[in-house]
């Protein structure tokens, strides 16, 4: 998904200027007579001193130009109405009408990745608490409550609400707080879980929404192709489905995730069910899902933490599956927790659009 | 609308504050040896500046624990961001005979949090990370008396990075 430029239109269109005022400054070639006025580069020079800042202003406009080589001054517009909004504003700088030529042109945006700030808010997008980042997995109502979802270890203390509070992208960028930890069951010990141990079927916790903060239900950010390394969101996937029962995927069923550090990665289940436990802690996530990749290739890196799982059904529309939290230390195998072992923890989630 | 990101110096200030947190597992100190010879100290300088050293005997007793420390420093007069994967500092290690063939490493099979780590290094600060080894095999056989190489490697928020190998000389009681 990707939106207009707002604000940051102006200067983007300024970028463009400033090329294409490098624009071959050969004699501007004759008008054709009777069609319009011939006018001198210092006059053009001037109207378009005036010009730019004006048209930059409305909406609607896309660029100024000052082109030497038509000797005219160019303005891009999205649609005629942008350009009749202007047409009286030039006129009124004393700009002759023959003077300026608008071309109807596509609006530019600005590339953004999974790093950069997004509103509203949607899957697969960095978010940031305390010293670390995590990956918004994907946004959901528990009930009426707009959440979204996370790793249980993306919290101020893994296990136990803390109130842990988030920032997207990073507090810097943006203070506000777009939501508050709300849900993170506590580890238990004992039952399947072994001596020594604290166990969970999911690393899962669930953040609740500041009220002035927009989020998009059923929505992740999607990059150019999987397991490029790309990090530049170029459209989105759509959650039409939610597999709320699998706990035993088939050996080799394709899955995708979209995080933060290594984009959008995609690698076959090799292992359902299996109990895993954490390196350096004492936590044994149990019932989970291993990931690899048959290529070899990279399908995990910190930061990924949090990840959305899922299942490409057609096009861009996909199945959620789970929540990826963790992997090998040499970013080949990466391990989720399923949906159904979430909303066993969790309570039900609507993750759809 | 979307604004670039760059990791924010408040963030960096507390990092600072918490660094005394995160060093890492701890982990049992080694035996000391009468003739455990001198620590040897292999440093690697990666491109971005961020200096890494491994730690480690040059000389232990069969059976006895290896102590390793993973040095990490900002050789420069600037801050430095580091962005780690774990909640904590992650080293791996890596054990290879002189054939090179790799006989143990530490996070073989492990499953590490994906999560990321800012750690803020003023200029000339550093952190480490400990780790030890039983001298057994992945197999969790004895390796017994001979010359090993050992290398560490940091776990980064994406690829790793590695120590130049350093030897060890595990010699019979």
């Amino acid at each position: 998904m990707r939106s207009k430029l707002g604000k940051f239109g102006s200067a983007v269109a300024l970028s463009l200027l400033v090329a294409a005022c490098t624009d071959t400054s050969q004699p501007a070639a004759p008008r054709p007579i009777g069609l319009s006025p011939s006018f001198t580069p210092t006059e053009l020079a001037a109207w378009f001193e005036q010009a730019s800042p004006v048209a930059l202003e409305l909406e609607g406009t896309v660029f100024a130009d000052h082109d030497e080589a038509a000797g005219q001054i160019t303005i891009g517009v999205e649609d005629a109405g942008a350009m009749l909004r202007l047409q009286p504003a030039l006129a009124r700088l004393g700009i002759p009408e023959d003077a300026v030529a608008f071309r109807v042109t596509p609006p530019i945006y600005q590339m953004a990745t999974l790093r950069d700030s997004w509103r509203p808010t949607i899957g697969g997008i960095q978010i940031h608490f305390g010293n670390y980042l995590c990956t918004m997995g994907f946004n959901a109502d528990d009930g009426a409550e707009r959440s979204f979802i996370t790793n249980s270890h993306c919290t101020n203390r893994q296990g136990g609400v803390e109130g842990t509070l988030y920032y997207q992208p990073t507090s810097t960028v943006d203070p506000t707080v777009i939501a508050t930890e709300v849900e993170d069951p506590t580890y238990f010990k004992g039952g399947a879980c072994s001596r020594g141990k604290a166990c969970r079927y999911s690393d899962a916790s669930r953040a609740l929404y500041s009220a002035s903060v927009a989020s998009t239900r059923g929505v992740v950010a999607a990059t150019s192709g999987p397991n490029n390394g790309s990090l530049t969101v170029t459209g989105t996937f759509t959650i039409t489905s939610q597999d709320n029962t699998t706990q035993n995927f088939p050996v080799g069923t394709t899955v995708s995730k979209v995080g933060r550090t290594t984009g959008w990665t995609q690698g076959n289940t090799t292992s359902s069910c299996v109990n895993v436990n954490v390196s350096g802690s004492n936590i044994t996530q149990l019932c989970q899902t291993l990931v690899q990749n048959p290529q070899g290739a990279v399908v995990v890196g910190g930061g990924d933490s949090g990840s959305q799982v899922f299942r490409i059904t057609s096009g861009s529309s996909v199945e959620l599956v789970g929540i990826l939290w963790g992997g090998s230390s040499d970013n080949k195998l990466f391990v989720f927790s399923p949906l159904r072992n979430i909303q066993q923890e969790l309570g039900t989630l609507v993750a759809t659009q | 609308m979307r604004v670039s990101a760059s990791f924010p110096p408040a963030i960096a200030c507390t990092a600072v504050l918490l660094a005394g947190c995160g060093n890492g597992r701890p982990a049992a100190r080694a035996e000391a040896s009468p003739d455990t010879a001198a620590t040897g100290v292999m440093t690697a300088q990666p491109h971005d500046s961020l200096q890494l050293e491994l730690i480690a005997p040059s000389r232990v007793r069969t059976g006895e624990t290896v102590a390793f420390v993973l040095r990490a420093r900002n050789p420069t007069a600037r801050p430095m961001d580091v962005y780690l994967r774990g909640r904590e500092p992650t080293m791996d290690v890596v054990v290879e005979g002189e054939n090179g063939a790799v006989l143990w490493r530490r996070l073989e099979n492990e499953v590490v949090l994906a999560i990321a780590l800012l750690r803020a290094l003023g200029p000339g600060e550093s952190f480490e990370i400990r780790a030890t080894w039983d001298q057994r095999t992945r197999a969790g056989q004895w390796v017994g008396p001979g010359r090993y190489r050992v290398r560490g490697v940091l776990l980064m928020e994406g690829a790793q990075r590695e120590t130049d190998p350093t030897t060890l000389e595990i010699v019979a009681r």
